[in-house]
């Protein structure tokens, strides 16, 4: 057992949470979206978040467009679609009741 | 001065240092190869050759023009590198799912054998060929656990493959590990695969890119043809490939085995000498237990090396191992070189202590023997306990070896006399001279008989100098000596007056004259030219004899079968 392996699987499933969120408020390009991850030390570069993109763009949870840039070529502007509000609903709902069960779990072995 | 390249990234164009595009290239090259698998491969490498594009707009804002080395390495950096994008476990997984689904039109030979460090009891290496065998790692286990106990090899073949197989780091190994299993189904289904589509695409006509080369036979042919040879090399290069790691296994083995001496010996006599293994025998011919083990350091770094390096080969070509860094094979090649200059080094050390000579004679009397014939025997069964072929052997502080030789001469007194010629090498005279006089020859006279043991005695600290002992028995004229069975073990070109052989003189009296030695009692000497005579005549005599008893048989039969016809006659008259 590698611990390097468990905060592994711990960040992935949190990460996809943390992208939709991040989407949730407003559109935003990969740039902007790694700014906020890197912050919260989620991702450390961007590499990784072109292809997680992608997927959740495939799995229809988020839409895109295309929007000129000053510096460079177009960027791709990302935003929730329908289902992709859902699933984040769904999440979040998951994600209270994951840290209400792990405080609970630890508070109790503290007091324990 | 750097000179510059032109390139359209994203819809942007750049001027790049040929350097810094070439650094460029091969980064989004590796990322691509990573990504292969994946859905939607284009649309992520479109999208980070965009972001690329746009961190170098950022870059030469501040007014340069030309894309340096380091913006490419800082655009690396902010990216990631290609190590990074798969330790990603997301990616894993949908690499992982898109990969089964296309396994099956997937080359079969696109699988690779790994370590598994993730699951590993020491190197991983078990779970890795469990992988590529598609065999339970348990198993595998059991069987290194079993070779460990016999003899290690199991420990050897392990660190091997342990040294051989690079482990699987990034998802993209672990997917090429973990693949379909490799067996006979697998390959066969592979080369249907590609068989169906090759006629799927021919028979599609138009619309294939074969399209209208299609429609000549013999291109289809060839084709046809072509894909047949490929399959044909590809197993023989595999048959080849085991081939080889079977042989370079035995050779290792066998090396081994002769290096560890005895429990292996495969011969069927079994007597004492088997107890001595190699590394007892070699220490007799070196000039220190050091040079000795570097010698043997030397001959095991250069057999061994190359039979490891045919074994990595075959392994290599079987399994798909995806090459390593260059440094395994300069070690394995200074490793050989350091072998062979210390096998030069012991063995000239070695040389040097056979490279003198030296004599030690002495004289010995033996007024004992008084009778007029003197009978020449073996002493002792120490002959059994040297096997043909083996020249020597240890016991206690003494090694003994089989080089006495023994000769009769005239003697220089009229007394039985033994003139001694005990001889060796050494690094020097004086020092060959103490080693020859340290040499011990073992014998026994009674009033009749003379008993000498084959073997020569020599302090086993003094090693093996190539000590050897010509012994002369001195016979007074008028005396003879009788040449026993055993004798012949030992007895070395006795010269006499009749010129007989070693051999023949076994077995027979031989009396010392003023000539030399002549025989009493060899029958063939006194008429040699009649024995040939008499050997034809017996022979005429013997085919004359046969021919006669032929024509009696057959009379005999012919008297027989009259004696019938007369009796039936008789019973007729009556």
């Amino acid at each position: 057992m590698k611990i390097e392996n468990t905060k592994a699987q711990m960040r992935k499933g949190v990460l996809e949470f943390c992208i939709l969120s991040i989407l949730e408020s407003q559109e935003a390009y990969p740039s902007e979206i790694i700014d906020k991850l890197k912050e919260g030390k989620l991702i450390v570069v961007e590499g990784t978040l072109y292809p997680l993109l992608t997927r959740l763009k495939n799995a229809g949870l988020l839409k895109y467009r295309w929007e000129e840039s000053k510096s460079g070529p177009p960027r791709k502007y990302y935003a929730l679609t329908e289902v992709g509000i859902e699933f984040l609903k769904e999440l979040e709902l998951t994600w209270t009741d994951l840290v209400n069960a792990v405080n609970l779990t630890r508070n109790k072995k503290s007091k324990a | 001065m750097n000179k510059t390249v032109t390139a359209n990234i994203s819809g942007v164009v750049f001027h790049i240092e040929a350097d810094a595009y070439e650094k460029l290239h091969q980064y989004l090259n590796t990322i691509r190869n990573y990504f292969h698998d994946s859905d939607g491969k284009d649309e992520i490498m479109a999208d980070i050759e965009a972001r690329i594009a746009e961190l170098f707009s950022q870059a030469l804002e501040e007014g340069r023009e030309v894309v340096t080395m380091a913006n490419v390495k800082q655009v690396i950096e902010i990216m990631g590198e290609p190590e990074a994008y798969m330790s990603d476990p997301d990616e894993e997984e949908s690499a992982k799912s898109t990969h089964n689904t296309r396994s099956k039109s997937e080359k079969f030979y696109s699988k690779k054998l790994y370590r598994d460090e993730d699951d590993n009891l020491i190197g991983g290496v078990c779970s890795g060929i469990g992988y590529y065998f598609g065999i339970d790692k348990i198993w595998l286990r059991a069987a290194f656990l079993i070779a460990f106990f016999g003899f290690g090899t199991g420990l050897l073949v392990y660190i091997i493959l342990w040294i051989i197989i690079p482990s699987a780091k990034t998802t993209a190994e672990k997917l090429e590990m973990k693949g379909e299993p490799i067996n006979v189904d697998s390959i066969g289904n592979a080369i249907k695969d590609e068989f169906h589509s090759f006629k799927k695409k021919v028979n599609n006509g138009d619309a294939s890119e074969y399209g209208h080369k299609a429609k000549h036979g013999i291109y289809r042919f060839f084709e046809f043809l072509g894909k047949v040879l490929y399959y044909a090399a590809y197993f023989i290069i595999k048959f080849l490939a085991v081939i080889l790691v079977l042989a370079a296994t035995l050779g290792l083995i066998a090396f081994i085995t002769l290096l560890l001496g005895g429990p292996f010996d495969l011969s069927i006599h079994n007597s004492e000498i088997d107890q001595y293994w190699l590394s007892e025998y070699g220490n007799l011919f070196f000039s220190s237990n050091l040079m000795y083990s570097l010698g043997l350091l030397g001959v095991c770094l250069v057999v061994i090396i190359p039979i490891l390096g045919l074994l990595y080969g075959g392994l290599k070509i079987l399994f798909k191992i995806p090459s390593s860094n260059k440094a395994v094979g300069l070690t394995a090649i200074s490793l050989w070189v350091i072998g062979i200059i210390l096998m030069v080094i012991s063995g000239s050390s070695t040389g040097s202590q056979f490279s003198s000579e030296q004599t030690f004679i002495e004289t010995q009397s033996l007024p004992n023997i008084t009778s007029d014939t003197i009978s020449l025997k073996a002493l002792g069964q120490e002959h059994g306990m040297l096997k043909e072929g083996d020249d020597f052997f240890i016991e206690g502080e003494s090694l003994f070896l089989d080089a006495l030789s023994v000769d009769v001469v005239k003697s220089e007194s009229n007394e039985v006399e033994l003139y001694i010629r005990k001889q060796s090498r050494g690094p020097s005279r004086k020092k060959a001279g103490q080693l020859a006089q340290n040499v011990k020859i073992i014998y026994e006279a009674t009033d009749h008989e003379l008993l000498f043991n084959e073997l020569i005695e020599v302090p086993v600290e003094d090693k093996y100098r190539d000590q050897e002992v010509e012994v002369s028995i001195g016979l007074p004229i008028g005396k003879s000596i009788y040449l026993t069975e055993t004798a012949n073990w030992f007895i070395y070109d006795i010269e006499n007056v009749s010129n007989t052989y070693d051999g023949k003189m076994i077995g027979h009296h031989w009396i010392m004259t003023a000539e030399g030695l002549s025989c009493q009692d060899c029958e063939w000497l006194n008429k040699p030219e009649r024995l040939e005579q008499d050997l034809e005549a017996e022979e005429a005599l013997l085919r004359e004899a046969e021919l006669i008893q032929k024509e009696a048989e057959k009379l005999q039969r012919e008297a027989e079968k009259k004696a019938i016809e007369a009796e039936r006659l008789l019973r007729n008259t009556n």
